[in-house]
């Protein structure tokens, strides 16, 4: 790492001659500033999981193999998310999985950062504690940072690039990290219970009519920069049935992902899950819906 | 820095001509991202944008923070300890205060798993084993592992008396 850092302040290296490194050099400023960006993406994205309580509990509550599965599923996350939302009209997937990787480190280093120094982590704390709050935190740090490497940028957010490439499993795709994003932010407070135990069934089903129409009028009626057209000749059922519903089926498959990592389901039936996942589903959706305009 | 030359060749045709390569397949030129046009020592497919030594160091971070951060949890999930909350509280300072003598404490959970509402009890006893006072405090989460400090204030000198801490009470997070 520092010979590589070497190599490109002196701007003269040996194998690659005074050209090669100007260019390294040109690309290690750019490099520079994108990670700028991505820190400030993470810190955007990430403070108010930061600054949440039940966030700093659950990095030494939760299960080793549920914060592994998290972590390992992060990756193809950001990959993903580079893949369909960035702007580079390059194909090659090289670009992307060096991104993630980026992402992941500026989403760690953030964490551990401001963990330290809102004196959460510290001495008389076991590893144990210090490493799952840094690590938890570092998966929403991450996100914030990939997406601010993307979308942030002096480009055009959501570029004719990312478009093109992105078909029907693509824009799903997107409307998954969407509610992951949203719905995570939500899944580890009290308050999410509270908002279960205090509806009734009627309200959870008024509620789930609510998260469809705010879905599709998001994405097709309310005139947002980079909203979708419905195609001509196509049936709003088409649309409907194609997009908003299977959206929002997807917003309660990772709602309900969130709550069981964060230990929300445990001990509860059947009934309570479903319940807390329509409640959760419901900024799921509103995420999932946003992803597909922002991104 | 050589890589193979299939790389260079996909898509498109016409890659022998070194002035093609300005031009991506598709006809899209190539963004802001610092695009290797020049094709330089020809270690990069046309138009993707050179990575610089920089990124690459910083994407090897992520990945030894993600392969390390994988490892640890694989070694924390095959290996932890999943036995009750065992607690250990030791006095650190007597002093008085208004109200009486404060008595602080750190609390250490030497066992398994996490306490939540861990409460730490002070009783003091006089000579004659009888109860002089009762003092207790309740601790948020106490992870495995981990010490929290905290503190109880009782009327009598806990310095003339014997003073026990202990843990007597705790819920499962």
């Amino acid at each position: 790492m520092y010979a590589g850092m070497g190599v490109t302040h002196d701007g003269s290296s040996a194998e690659r001659g005074p050209e090669a490194g100007e260019q390294d050099r040109g690309n290690a400023a750019e490099f520079l500033v994108g990670a700028a960006r991505g820190f400030a993406g993470a810190l955007l994205f990430a403070l108010p999981l930061l600054m949440t309580m039940e966030m700093w509990h659950m990095g030494y509550t939760m299960t080793p193999w549920r914060m592994l599965l998290l972590v390992v599923l992060d990756l193809p996350l950001l990959v993903g998310l580079s893949y369909f939302s960035g702007f580079q009209t390059t194909p090659f997937l090289r670009d992307d999985v060096v991104d993630a990787f980026v992402a992941f480190a500026i989403g760690a280093l953030s964490a551990l950062v401001l963990l330290a120094l809102f004196g959460l982590i510290g001495p008389g704390m076991s590893a144990h504690e210090i490493l799952g709050k840094v690590i938890l935190q570092a998966v929403p740090g991450s996100i914030g940072a990939l997406f601010a490497q993307s979308q942030l940028g002096s480009q055009p957010a959501g570029g004719k690039g990312s478009r093109e490439r992105r078909k029907y499993w693509g824009t799903l795709f997107l409307m998954a990290a969407g509610a992951l994003f949203l719905s995570f932010n939500l899944a580890p407070t009290q308050e999410m219970i509270v908002i279960q135990h205090r509806s009734a069934p009627w309200q959870l089903l008024v509620l789930v009519a609510l998260s469809l129409i705010v879905m599709h009028g998001f994405v097709y009626a309310v005139d947002f920069r980079g909203q979708a057209r419905v195609p001509p000749g196509r049936e709003f059922w088409s649309v409907f049935l194609r997009h908003t519903v299977v959206g929002y089926a997807v917003a309660l498959l990772v709602s309900a992902y969130a709550l069981w990592t964060f230990g929300r389901f445990a001990g509860n039936g059947v009934g309570a899950m479903v319940e807390s996942t329509v409640v959760l589903g419901f900024p799921g959706a509103i995420g999932a819906a946003a992803a597909r305009l922002i991104l | 820095m050589g890589q193979p030359d299939r790389e260079r060749t996909p898509r498109g045709g016409g890659q022998k001509d070194a002035s093609a390569r300005g031009k991506s397949a598709t006809g899209k030129s190539t963004n802001g991202k610092g695009a290797s046009a020049k094709g330089g020592e020809g270690a990069t497919p046309p138009h993707a944008p050179e990575i610089s030594r920089l990124e690459w160091a910083a994407a090897a971070l992520g990945l030894l923070l993600v392969l390390a951060a994988a490892g640890y949890l694989v070694y924390e999930g095959v290996s932890a300890p999943d036995g009750p909350p065992d607690v250990t509280v030791r006095a650190d300072t007597i002093v008085p205060v208004h109200g009486g003598w404060l008595v602080r404490f750190t609390a250490r959970n030497e066992g398994g798993s996490t306490a939540a509402g861990a409460t730490i009890q002070g009783v003091l006893t006089d000579d004659g084993a009888r109860e002089v006072e009762r003092e207790h405090t309740v601790i948020d989460y106490l992870p495995r592992g981990s010490a929290r400090r905290g503190g109880l204030v009782f009327r009598a000198d806990p310095r003339r008396d014997r003073l026990e801490l202990r843990l007597t009470a705790f819920e499962a997070p």
